[in-house]
């Protein structure tokens, strides 16, 4: 088993150990406790992955703490996503992200033209709330400027049918694969799948398959991977930014991690989850973490509440905003602090609240922002900051801001 | 398609080649039962094709299935090299379709022999077009093919400027096709030649339809465009709330256009007037199938809708699994068509 940075184990592979951590809802993050709000069980798991990181290698990366934000107030023109604006800001934001003098400079401190490069999108919700095609095609764009073939690069996420409602495929140049990994490959050559080696392997609330296998894409096809999140709040996660983005699209089976019942323990799903820690855990596996090497989060349009899926148009605002990085976690603490502002701003809870009384159906939580079907997992930003996958305390990140236009 | 049929058939994409989507034949009410339903092992992002009493679906599980129309049993199965999302045309008993990893193949209708097949450098995402004995098939390679039906044999190809989705129009002069780089591009079909170029602001996933010598496609940049046909010349254009990547149908001096902004347009083709919309369950990524009376279409989300072409009232709904980009086959008694999560259904009309 390979041990999380963190967990207080020794390093040492060892496959038949089990590691027990604290289950979901540990005291983390700021909210208040109620007497309602009970802890699930400890969460006993068992991670399979062949290979230890490479020594300083993935996460955080290259930039540890570092987030830049970058504006553009032309971004959307008309309800539209302008693509001009999005080479802009890019190219800001990939100048400032390293310090290169040149966006080329600066995609080829990352790439070369050996790689094999998976772009991880977020195709889940309603349209303008999922990564916008434009900025898959800006990202091509700057792999090509790298030296990376279009044929070396995958866009890739579950789900086939979401992928081609988003019409990525209308945006890629010839060459460039677009996969979903849930079924068979959509466009392309070669047959993708799971990797049997590599899993995470826990039993949530009694369910009989208790491994999620990673991607091929991840764990075989690609060298390096470039995570596009979105800018949303999650009813379960609390955020679903960089962590949840790359986590839940690489590996398989994890609905189960926040719905189902075990009548044996007594415990269910919503209002309960178990994305703290399982997000943070899946981000720490092999190859995953060491691959990951480049962060952009579409915030063109946020999603402040009714995330991820985002059905009412009531909770979503023009951001106008792309955040880049390689810490994933300093990311999604960015991304928690501007979520929080707009939901104050809207007289909506934080997503830290733990009030029996906010809690009713999905249903109604699509509706009413001060409501919601889960005690959020908002927590696991945290415990991935102290399991040393990235920077989690805000006083701690360089956060620089650049109007582009 | 240019070769004769009966009325029963629907053997391309759309029903044949003037676009129209469908034909005289109509349901004479809502399906009432499952005549059979299959279930293949893989997903199914084509639409069914009906050639006598074969129904031709490709999957993605790498397989060309003929069933067989009464009883949904498979009379044979072609395995291709790689996952299909083409749908196929039949015509002059071959099935033609062009696989994700760019091998192009015309299968004997009557065994399911292959008979010959070419490389086409790219995935084939559209149908391919049948007209006067020649095969077109543009790819998301970003090139337009032009190959004999009876060998094979290559006439010429075209480089498109981006990938191509979208299924050629064909004239007798002319080939019209959508590009992932926004530009609609018509193409002298017997030589290759460009003869013009349109760009739109986004890509044009769409495939054109073709009346009044205009050329009716949709595109990303969330405008429904009419072209004139002769030169490109944008004639009107109409916008949609979303994109527009669903193809389009015309009949009768209207044009329907599904859009991922949920609604189902009817356009008056000379002016671009709007006659209707309807507002479907789900976003339309997917053709409307027109009939004398009916229109109907397979929106995301899980449901057959039929809406009264002169009005877009909505006669019927019937739920059945969730469709992206199927259109369903209306003959005078059933319904045929196909669900992204590999479902076949054969549903018998009132």
């Amino acid at each position: 088993m390979q041990r999380p940075k963190g967990s207080g184990g020794s390093g040492e592979l060892d496959r038949r150990d089990f590691l027990k951590v604290a289950g979901a809802g540990l005291a983390i993050g700021g909210f208040t406790s109620s007497a309602d709000f009970k802890e699930l069980p400890k969460l006993e798991y068992r991670i399979h992955a062949p290979k230890p990181a490479p020594e300083g290698g993935g996460l955080p990366g290259k930039f540890p703490g570092r987030v830049v934000e970058v504006f553009h107030s032309k971004a959307i023109i008309d309800d539209r996503v302008s693509q001009s604006a999005i080479r802009t800001m890019l190219e800001r934001g990939m100048k400032e992200l390293t310090g290169a003098p040149t966006a080329v400079d600066a995609w080829r401190m990352f790439f070369s033209p050996d790689d094999v490069v998976a772009i991880k999108v977020n195709p889940s919700g309603v349209l303008g709330t999922t990564t916008s095609p434009e900025l898959v095609h800006e990202v091509i764009r700057g792999l090509e400027l790298a030296g990376v073939k279009p044929e070396n690069m995958v866009v890739f996420d579950r789900f086939p049918w979401q992928l081609m409602v988003s019409s990525y495929h209308g945006y890629l140049p010839p060459g460039v694969r677009l996969i979903g990994t849930a079924d068979v490959l959509v466009a392309g050559g070669q047959a993708v799948g799971h990797d049997p080696e590599i899993f995470f392997e826990t039993t949530c609330f009694s369910e009989l398959e208790t491994r999620s296998y990673l991607s091929t894409v991840v764990s075989r096809m690609a060298t390096k991977i470039v995570n596009l999140p979105c800018l949303k709040e999650h009813g379960a996660s609390g955020v679903t930014g960089c962590l949840k983005n790359i986590a839940y699209g690489s590996f398989t089976n994890v609905a189960r991690t926040h719905t189902g019942t075990d009548e044996i323990r007594g415990i269910s799903g919503p209002p309960y989850c178990y994305l703290d820690p399982i997000i943070p855990l899946m981000c720490s596996i092999e190859p995953l973490r060491s691959k990951l090497v480049l962060n952009i989060m579409d915030g063109l349009r946020g999603v402040w509440h009714g995330g991820p899926f985002a059905p009412s148009a009531d909770f979503i605002w023009e951001a106008k905003t792309l955040y880049l990085g390689t810490d994933a976690v300093a990311m999604d603490t960015i991304e928690l602090e501007a979520l929080e502002r707009k939901r104050r701003e809207k007289g909506a809870p934080s997503l830290w609240a733990r009030d029996p009384s906010q809690i009713t159906s999905r249903s109604e939580r699509d509706k009413d922002p001060t409501k919601n079907d889960y005690y959020r997992a908002t927590g696991h930003v945290r415990t991935a900051g102290q399991m040393g996958l990235g920077v989690w305390e805000p006083s701690h990140i360089s956060h620089r801001k650049i109007e582009a236009g | 398609m240019d070769t004769p049929r009966s009325v029963h058939d629907w053997p391309t994409f759309l029903g044949d080649n003037a676009r129209r989507g469908g034909h005289s034949g109509e349901p004479s009410g809502p399906p009432s039962a499952a005549i059979w339903q299959r279930r293949l092992p893989g997903l199914v992002f084509s639409s069914p094709v009906l050639i006598g009493d074969l129904l031709c679906v490709t999957c993605m599980d790498g397989t060309l299935y003929a069933l067989d129309l009464d009883s949904g049993h498979t009379r044979w199965s072609f395995s291709a090299a790689n996952p299909i999302h083409s749908t196929p045309a039949v015509a002059e008993g071959r099935v033609l379709f062009g696989d994700q990893g760019g091998v192009f193949y015309a299968v004997e209708s009557a065994t399911g022999k292959v008979q010959w097949q070419a490389d086409t450098g790219g995935a084939a995402w559209s149908s391919p077009t049948v007209f006067q004995g020649t095969v077109y098939q543009g790819t998301t390679g970003g090139r337009l093919h032009s190959l004999d039906l009876q060998t094979g044999r290559r006439h010429w190809d075209a480089e498109l400027a981006g990938g191509s989705c979208s299924t050629a129009f064909a004239t007798h002069d002319r080939l019209y096709i959508g590009c992932g780089d926004g530009r609609v591009t018509a193409y002298e079909r017997e030589s290759g030649r460009k003869s013009w170029e349109t760009q739109t602001g986004a890509p044009v996933l769409s495939s054109p339809a073709f009346a009044e010598n205009l050329v009716l496609v949709g595109s990303e940049d969330r405008f429904f465009y009419a072209l004139d046909a002769d030169n490109g010349q944008v004639r009107w254009r109409y916008r949609g709330g979303q994109g527009f990547v669903a193809p389009a149908a015309c009949a009768d001096g209207s044009v329907y256009a599904g859009c991922k902004d949920g609604y189902l347009y009817a356009l008056t083709i000379a002016d671009g007037r709007l006659e209707w919309k309807a507002r479907t369950p789900q976003i339309v990524c997917g053709a409307a199938a027109v009939t004398a009376s009916l229109v109907c279409v397979q929106p995301y989300g899980g449901s057959l809708l039929a809406l009264e072409r002169r009005s877009g009232r909505q006669l019927w709904r019937a739920r059945l699994g969730s469709a992206i980009h199927s259109t369903p086959v209306l003959t005078v008694n059933r319904v045929l068509l196909t669900t992204y999560n590999g479902g076949v259904y054969a549903l018998r009309c009132a």
